[in-house]
């Protein structure tokens, strides 16, 4: 009996290993053919361009590709046309390849654009104003002459003073008249300068609603927030540009000073009448001042706008168009010019929406 | 008082009534210098008199007295200052005023300047012409710097002032004008 039952406990032990109770180790599991992956490849031939070698592509549903037996690129292939000149190409042979690749042997240089004047349209509410001009060769197109209508930007100078010296009275009347600066408070006087401004030992300051004041007093009084300055062109020939800019320093400090809030802009010195020009009083002296004059500017975080060169004829003097008096001072037409400009500028730095 | 003396003291009272006692003309005269080929501006007769102030005004309309004045003279182009400008440029306070009319040459060059005021009272008018004369200290330190022309037209401004009524003239047409305005104003 004990025989019968070791013999059936060793069998059994014998079945249980063989059945794979535990961990057993055993050949590689057979895989059915059917899940086996044999590549089938198409043959695609790719030719060659005249830039690229051509060769011929192996491809299989799997996704697995290759490449092989490479044919050299042809190279271009160039057809000689004989080219008329043209706006921007002169004379000469045109080498063009089937593939579009071409060159341009020149003899001649191009003639360059031919503009007329298209159209000018005219300003209306804050939309500006150009003038057209289109190629009548081959259409290319620019504008330019921009121009602003009296009401545009109208309410952005209600905060606004502008200080100048005589060049600047012309401001007041044009202002009075189109309203094109609103209602700003233009403050001008005949011969004042930096230099009287802001030498404790002039009398010669601004006067404004009957009294003689400081600049920086009359900002308080008025609550002017933005500053325009036309100033300098008293001091640069006598004083010379690097004083000039120190001058004009401390009367920017001077107002900051007592209102620190205030946003300063300062504009070029505009041109002189050619015939005016005498000892240091010259174009070439002021636009040396307008060139440091922009570089303190940006130096110290205040607007710098260029009021002068669309003044300017070719002979760096202020077109006779633009001059009151064949001398320094503006007319009518130079004011339109320079609140051009101004508008322009506030345009272009979007100051007109950031302000609203 | 014998009836003699009596009748002789009303006369004089008579005579010191009929001579304007309380009123005082002050100028500063000199000859006009040459008159340029210029267009003279009309103004329209209420041009700045507001309706409240018309009623209460005691004298000729200062428009109609300023277009008497440039009848027969010729002007440069003058502008109309509106009362901020009056304010800003010249420290006239119109709202403190019946009548303000104040025009300057608007070329920005020449110093071509009018005003005419009726003041509230004397004393007021009187602080007007010492303002005016001020404008005229402001406007001759200016022009003697670049204008040697313009500061000679200063120099012969007038200032006219009787009762309430105030004038300031400076023009190369300064007697031409101011005698108009005087007989406009009876004076």
């Amino acid at each position: 009996m004990l025989k019968h039952l070791r013999k059936a406990g060793l069998t059994a032990l014998l079945l249980l290993g063989l059945a794979g109770c535990g961990e057993v180790s055993r050949g590689a599991p057979t895989i059915p053919p059917e899940t086996v992956h044999v590549h089938e490849y198409t043959q695609t031939v790719i030719p060659p361009s005249c830039t690229e070698d051509g060769y011929t592509l192996h491809q299989c549903a799997c996704g697995d590709s290759y490449t092989d037996q490479q044919i050299p690129m042809t190279g271009h292939s160039y057809t000689p046309v004989q080219w008329e000149a043209n706006c921007l190409e002169g004379e000469g042979i045109r080498y063009t390849c089937a593939c579009g690749d071409s060159y341009l042997e020149q003899t001649s240089p191009p003639l360059g654009h031919q503009y007329a004047v298209e159209e000018v349209v005219e300003p209306e509410g804050e939309a500006r104003g150009y003038t057209l001009h289109r190629c009548v060769r081959c259409d290319n197109s620019y504008r330019d002459s921009f121009t602003w209508s009296p009401e545009a930007f109208a309410d952005f100078f209600e905060d606004a003073v502008f200080v100048g010296d005589s060049i600047t009275y012309k401001m007041i009347y044009h202002n009075a008249k189109y309203k094109s600066l609103g209602n700003a408070t233009i403050l001008a006087r005949g011969g004042v300068s930096l230099t009287t401004l802001v030498d404790k030992d002039s009398s010669y300051k601004l006067y404004y609603r009957g009294k003689i004041s400081e600049l920086e007093d009359i900002m308080t009084k008025c609550g002017g927030k933005k500053l325009f300055v036309l100033l300098g062109v008293n001091d640069v020939p006598w004083l010379g540009v690097e004083k000039t800019i120190q001058k004009l320093d401390t009367l920017v400090n001077n107002v900051l000073e007592k209102n620190p809030d205030v946003e300063i802009y300062l504009q070029s010195c505009t041109p002189i009448y050619l015939k005016r020009e005498k000892g240091n009083l010259t174009n070439a002296r002021l636009d040396e001042y307008n060139v440091l004059l922009k570089e303190y500017a940006l130096e110290k975080g205040y607007h710098y706008i260029d009021i002068a060169t669309p003044m300017k004829n070719e002979e760096n003097a202020l077109r006779a168009e633009y001059c009151l008096d064949q001398s320094i001072h503006v007319n009518d037409a130079g004011c339109a010019v320079w609140i051009n400009e101004i508008k322009s500028y506030l345009y272009e730095e979007n100051l007109y929406e950031q302000s609203k | 008082m014998n009836r003699a003396s009596k009748w002789i003291s009303l006369l004089l009272a008579a005579l010191l009534v009929l001579t304007g006692c309380g009123g005082e003309t002050t100028q500063q005269t000199t000859a006009a210098s040459q008159a340029e080929e210029t267009t003279a501006v009309t103004v329209p007769s209420e041009a700045t008199l507001p309706e409240a102030t018309q009623a209460s005004s005691s004298g000729p309309v200062m428009g109609e007295v300023y277009n008497k004045m440039i009848e027969n003279v010729q002007m440069p182009e003058m502008l109309e200052l509106d009362e901020q400008m009056q304010l800003d440029y010249c420290g006239i306070d119109s709202q403190e005023l019946i009548q303000s009319l104040v025009l300057v040459c608007s070329d920005g060059m020449r110093t071509d300047e009018i005003w005419l005021l009726e003041a509230p009272d004397e004393e007021t008018a009187q602080a007007l012409a010492e303002l005016a004369q001020q404008r005229l200290d402001v406007k001759g330190q200016e022009s003697v710097t670049y204008s040697p022309e313009q500061y000679a037209v200063v120099q012969e401004a007038q200032i006219l002032q009787q009762g309430n009524f105030l004038a300031l003239i400076v023009s190369p047409e300064v007697e031409a004008l101011a005698e108009v305005y005087r007989q406009e104003m009876g004076m």
